[in-house]
């Protein structure tokens, strides 16, 4: 060629197409990149979009359930295990209403068919029944069973005044009544599996083995009628009933004059005076100098008054004075502080809240007359004395001191009649009593720190304590009588006059039952001691003493004799009337507590709304309640949240990771894809369980929440890492490669710039695809219960399948939506990686499915 | 000859893989403090002088040397410490104690399995993209897809509560082949029959299809085979290239059974055993279990790797 270009003038150097464009035609359409490619083939699967729609769903639900819901994972109810599934409370519609169709013989029906007769929560939807015949013959009964609120009545003990005021003052604002009479102890069922079943309102007998209604009435209108065995109060000889009310002030004198009724006195009486009190007739070891801010009431029957009952003064200390002169006193007084002793004849009663004594006189006591004692003391460092003496066939049903402080003091003083039970349930308390004739039985329940006993007669004096713990000191004095004394478990004795004991039982002393006898006749009635089988007799002196090794437990005794048993403390207008005023006892004090009869289902709603105020106006859960009474729609939310999280954490991390070593291997290849090929071998080899249990085995203090992360990420980027490798291999060698090589580009660039974004459709499906196999892992596990996530708040889906599977056949229902949410989320997930590996890998479609 | 070279090479490399996982395991569990579950009436003095005799306090290296030497020399791997039924019990005795349920039931599921399952893909794959391929993939879908766990409830409550024709749990005893003894497997076999199903349904379906689509398909078929004459001779030969040598690693893997289908139904087998030493902290059954689930699943692998060399001598995995 004879061109000489390179001489070419500058000036005749003209570009051929410099102003025109190089390309033929314009691009019409705009180039769809790769994900958008990926998302339109994916969208044109209808199954996979579906299961993307279900998967939305399911998070959703995990997400947004806890916090629609007041129901907590933490919030457990014992009565309310088991609860149907239900999300209505409508009464005419049968579907989902968490009532279950059951078909039972009379008997379970009378038992269910009462709960509603009583409360009028009815345990029988609607009360409505069904009867047919069963292949034996008999009447079988057809009806919806309300699982919610089958529960019926339960007791309640340990209830402070404070619920029960609470209770009362919530009855009264909304209308609902929780509280039931209490029923009478005497008459409640006596199968032991139905001591503690507060449902039996209404007679029954012990029949084969279990607890059987009785004497009801099936009616002609369906219903049913039940006899009741409420606990009355009152006393059959009740004429009449009045009540007082003393807002007159101080010093208020009732003075009733005709016979045979009932005065119930509340006190209003907010003026005080001080008063000072001395205490019993052996008072030289006792401080009992007592000082009390006290309203003074005073009362004298002409008649045979029968009846008076006090009184709740809680708050203000009072005194009463009682004088009975002509006629039976049955006295129940509550809540009082500090007696003047006045009369003749005094009884003198201490209350609880460190309050009251109250005085009874009375001059002519016939046989028949009861009088009840009942000393409580609850607050400490306020000192109570009880003194009572009746001298003419008084009965002393029960002398109960609750004292604390040393100053108590209770001294009992029959001169003439018997003395019943006397239970101090205080170690500290110091306690007289003489009986001075024959035939008095002086029963203990509890000790007190000091015990005095003098029989003049032939008495029989019977303890039965174990206050093994304190010293006591007992003292028996059987000057001119016999005596006998049964005593348990009292650890020390000394004594006086003629004819002793004395028993100890700690220590290396001489742990010994000593009788001592001066001149003891054959023919008295021996002492027979009691004691515990480290009780030696090691000092006997004479012969006619038994001693019997025997341990006796404490034989706790129910007092009802207290105001919490008629209305007057039950101030509530919600009640069931009975056919006189305050008939029914609504209450059982034991101590400051109370034991109440309530109605499960009502009492939910009223300590969920009115004193939790979490939210929860009545129990319904969506899903049914689980063994524990967990709400399992929130229960399977939380652990389907942490399911969630955790594949998704994992796979996110796991991808990363194996990106990354992946890509290393690919591009590198050679020596350091041997190796790391063997690390990632050895590590995929080790089964999954066992990486798992040793973790938790090293970490066992570590949450287990961490402990799973931690085994799901040891092992879970393996995958990611040889698909990356693979990649890797098909593309380092291309010419796009060489290409950028060329240009200069560094390794880490041609890595994740050129080669990575070709792995990437097969990367995120496979995090996608490992999402599921992941919540399958944690759900088996925690299913196995090799890991336990159930903490506070946190529960897991596994877990929840663990605990329905003892019940797969009594409650299915706690299996079922568990089940249900794993197989559909398996499915939906599967399916949905398939699609998006069908979008990504077109080349693949139909190979695995 | 390069077969045989080819197999050694895959046997060492997987007893290097095996020694490695068990050395790092035994590492790992020695270093643990030792937990003694002490038994009422038990003297720990006494225990801790016969886990002193055993070497338990001694050196890991030491441990793990005497620990070889006494499997090789008297087939001892430890005894059960904790394990609340078989304490101070051999762990070998132990294991093939529990070895027998698992292994039949296994064995049963497989023989259930997969005949079943490669019958149904094979008429899937033949009924391709009709009404009865749709029915059975969208069930094959659902059947590998839902936990084995679920079907178990449903094969539980279903067939042994609802119907009543199986027990609830496996029957105990060692009359392994007693007639009572295989009705209370059934459930367990069923479980776990379902999902190994759908699996080979799966597979069989997929290799068939693509098998099927072959130009050899079409010779076979232009030199005058009929249909079925193809399929069994051609089609299913080839199809079977990679569906042999996974039933054969299904039956390696009917060593180490499942571990929720035996809490499930209580059968008492190594699963169950497995996770009573996990919990009881039981190290040395914890240990062998250990190894053996780690020898079973390397030893499934590389059967399967050589049974694809000799049934196809064209493929030779791993090979240069």
């Amino acid at each position: 060629m004879a061109n000489n270009f390179e001489q070419l003038p500058q000036e005749q150097f003209v570009l051929v197409n410099e102003n025109r464009p190089l390309k033929d035609k314009e691009l019409v359409t705009k180039p769809r990149g790769f994900f958008a490619d990926a998302m339109y083939r994916f969208s044109r699967n209808k199954g996979s979009i579906v299961a993307a729609g279900i998967i939305g769903v399911l998070f959703l639900y995990a997400i947004i359930a806890p916090l629609c819901t007041p129901y907590k994972v933490s919030t457990t109810d014992a009565y309310l295990k088991y609860c149907l599934p239900k999300i209505h409370d409508n009464p005419n519609f049968d579907f989902y209403d968490g009532c279950d169709t059951k078909t039972t013989s009379e008997i379970n029906f009378i038992e269910n068919y009462a709960i509603g007769a009583e409360t009028g929560v009815n345990a029988i939807k609607r009360q409505a029944y069904t009867t047919g015949i069963s292949s034996i013959g008999e009447t079988t009964y057809t009806y919806r069973l309300d699982s919610y609120r089958k529960t019926g009545n339960v007791f309640m003990k340990g209830v402070s005044r404070d619920t029960l005021e609470s209770i009362q003052a919530y009855q009264d604002e909304m209308g609902i009544q929780i509280i039931y009479p209490i029923t009478d102890p005497a008459q409640r069922p006596t199968a032991a599996q139905d001591l503690k079943n507060a449902n039996f309102w209404y007679k029954t007998e012990y029949i084969d083995g279990r607890t059987t209604p009785v004497e009801y009435t099936i009616n002609e209108d369906g219903t049913v009628t039940y006899q009741n065995i409420y606990k009355e109060y009152a006393r059959p000889s009740l004429s009449s009933v009045q009540n007082f009310n003393t807002t007159s002030g101080p010093n208020a004198k009732l003075t009733p004059v005709s016979g045979g009724f009932t005065i119930a006195l509340t006190s209003a009486v907010e003026e005080e005076e001080e008063e000072e009190v001395e205490g019993g007739t052996d008072t030289s070891d006792i401080d009992d100098v007592l000082e009390y801010e006290t309203n003074y009431l005073s009362m004298s029957t002409e008649d045979n008054l029968n009846f008076i009952s006090f009184v709740k003064s809680a708050d203000e200390a009072s005194v009463f004075n009682y004088d009975a002169t002509n006629g039976g006193i049955y006295a129940e007084i509550n809540g009082h502080d500090d007696p003047t002793l006045d009369g003749e004849y005094l009884l003198g009663i201490g209350a609880e809240r460190g309050s009251a004594i109250g005085l009874i006189k009375s001059s002519e006591y016939s046989a028949s007359d009861y009088v009840l004692l009942n000393a409580f003391g609850g607050d400490q460092g306020k000192t109570k004395i009880t003194d009572f003496s009746a001298e003419k066939n008084c009965y002393l049903a029960s002398v109960r001191t609750n004292y604390t402080t040393t100053k108590n003091y209770v001294n009992l003083n029959s001169m003439d009649g018997s003395i019943g039970l006397v239970n101090s349930s205080s170690a500290s308390a110091k306690l007289t009593f003489t009986a001075k004739d024959d035939g008095y039985t002086i029963k203990f329940g509890k000790p007190a720190k000091y015990v005095k006993l003098v029989a003049n007669g032939n008495n029989t004096i019977e303890s039965s304590a174990t206050s093994a713990d304190d010293a006591s000191i007992w003292h028996y004095d059987a000057e001119n009588g016999s005596m006998y004394v049964n005593v348990t478990g009292h650890t020390d004795a000394s004594f006086d006059g003629a004819y002793y004991w004395a028993l100890k039982l700690d220590g290396d002393e001489p742990a010994a039952v000593i009788a001592r006898k001066a001149d003891f006749t054959a023919n008295l009635v021996p002492f027979v001691v009691y004691a515990t089988a480290d009780t030696k007799a090691t000092d006997l002196s004479e012969g006619q003493l038994y001693l019997m090794a025997e341990s006796q437990k404490d034989n706790s005794t129910m007092y009802y004799a207290n105001g919490y048993f008629n209305g007057d403390n039950y101030h509530s207008k919600m009640r069931v009337e009975g056919e006189g005023n305050y008939k029914y006892a609504y209450a059982i004090s034991h101590g400051s507590s109370f034991e109440i009869r309530v109605n499960y289902y009502e009492y939910y709603r009223y300590y969920h709304s009115y004193v939790l105020k979490d939210g929860i106006n009545y129990p319904m859960f969506i899903f049914g309640a689980n063994d524990s009474g967990q709400d399992i729609f929130v229960c399977l939310a939380s652990g389907a949240r942490f399911s969630f999280i955790l594949a998704i954490v994992v796979s996110v991390v796991n991808m990363l990771v194996g990106a990354i070593y992946g890509a290393i291997e690919g591009y590198y290849g050679g020596r350091a894809d041997l190796i790391m090929e063997r690390i990632s071998e050895i590590l995929s080899a080790v089964p999954f369980m066992i990486v798992i249990t040793l973790l938790k085995y090293h970490m066992g203090g570590t949450s287990q929440a961490i402990i799973l992360f931690i085994a799901f990420f040891l092992t879970g980027w393996i995958g990611e890492a040889s698909l990356v490798r693979m990649q890797f291999y098909r593309f380092k060698n291309q010419e796009y490669v060489l290409a950028s090589r060329t240009l200069g580009a560094r390794d880490w660039r041609i890595m994740f710039k050129h080669i990575f974004p070709n792995a990437l459709g097969t990367i995120v499906t496979s995090s996608v695809l490992v999402i599921p196999s992941m919540i399958f892992s944690e759900t088996s596990l925690s299913y196995l219960g090799i890991i336990n996530l159930n903490t506070g708040d946190m529960t897991s889906v596994g877990t929840l399948l663990a605990g329905g599977q003892p019940y797969l056949t009594t409650y299915p229902h706690i299996i079922i939506f568990p089940a249900i949410f794993i197989s559909l989320l398996m499915l939906t997930f599967n399916l949905f990686g398939n699609g998006l590996r069908d979008a990504f890998n077109p080349s693949l479609r139909g190979t695995e499915d | 000859m390069y077969m045989f070279k080819y197999i050694m090479k895959r046997l060492g490399l997987l007893l290097m893989t095996f020694v490695i996982i068990e050395i790092i395991c035994f590492v790992l569990i020695k270093a643990l403090p030792i937990v003694i579950d002490i038994q009422v009436g038990k003297d720990r003095d006494i225990i801790d002088a016969q886990l002193r005799a055993r070497g338990y306090y001694d050196p890991i290296p030491v441990q793990f040397w005497n620990y070889i030497v006494r499997i090789f020399t008297k087939g001892d791997f430890g005894i059960c410490l904790n394990l609340p039924e078989h304490r101070n019990h051999p762990v070998l005795e132990v294991f093939s104690s529990k070895l027998p349920p698992t292994i039949l039931i296994n064995i049963y599921s497989s023989l259930v399995s997969v005949p079943i399952g490669i019958m149904l893909g094979i008429f899937a794959a033949l009924r391709k993209n009709k009404w009865q391929d749709q029915v059975i993939s969208t069930s094959v879908m659902v059947f590998i897809s839902v936990p084995s766990f679920v079907y178990a409830f449903l094969v539980q409550f279903i067939f042994c509560f609802l119907l009543g024709w199986f027990p609830l749990l496996m029957k105990s005893g060692y009359d392994y082949f007693s007639w009572p003894m295989f009705q209370s497997m059934i459930p367990a076999v069923i479980s776990m029959s379902f999902g190994s199903i759908a699996g080979y349904t799966r597979y069989t379906r997929a290799e068939l299809t693509e098998v099927l689509t072959n130009d050899y398909m079409l010779l076979a078929r232009t030199k005058g085979l009929t249909k079925a004459q193809a399929t069994t001779r051609h089609a299913l030969r080839n199809a079977m290239v990679p569906i042999f040598p996974s039933i054969i690693g299904e039956f390696i893997g009917v060593l180490s059974g499942s571990l929720i289908i035996e809490k499930i139904f209580s059968i008492p087998g190594i699963g169950g055993l497995y996770l009573t030493s996990i919990n009881s902290m039981d190290y040395d059954s914890f240990m062998f279990l250990s190894g053996f689930y780690i020898l079973v699943g390397l030893l499934a692998s590389l059967v399967i790797d050589i049974s694809y060399g000799i049934i196809d001598p064209r493929i030779r995995m791993g090979a240069k």
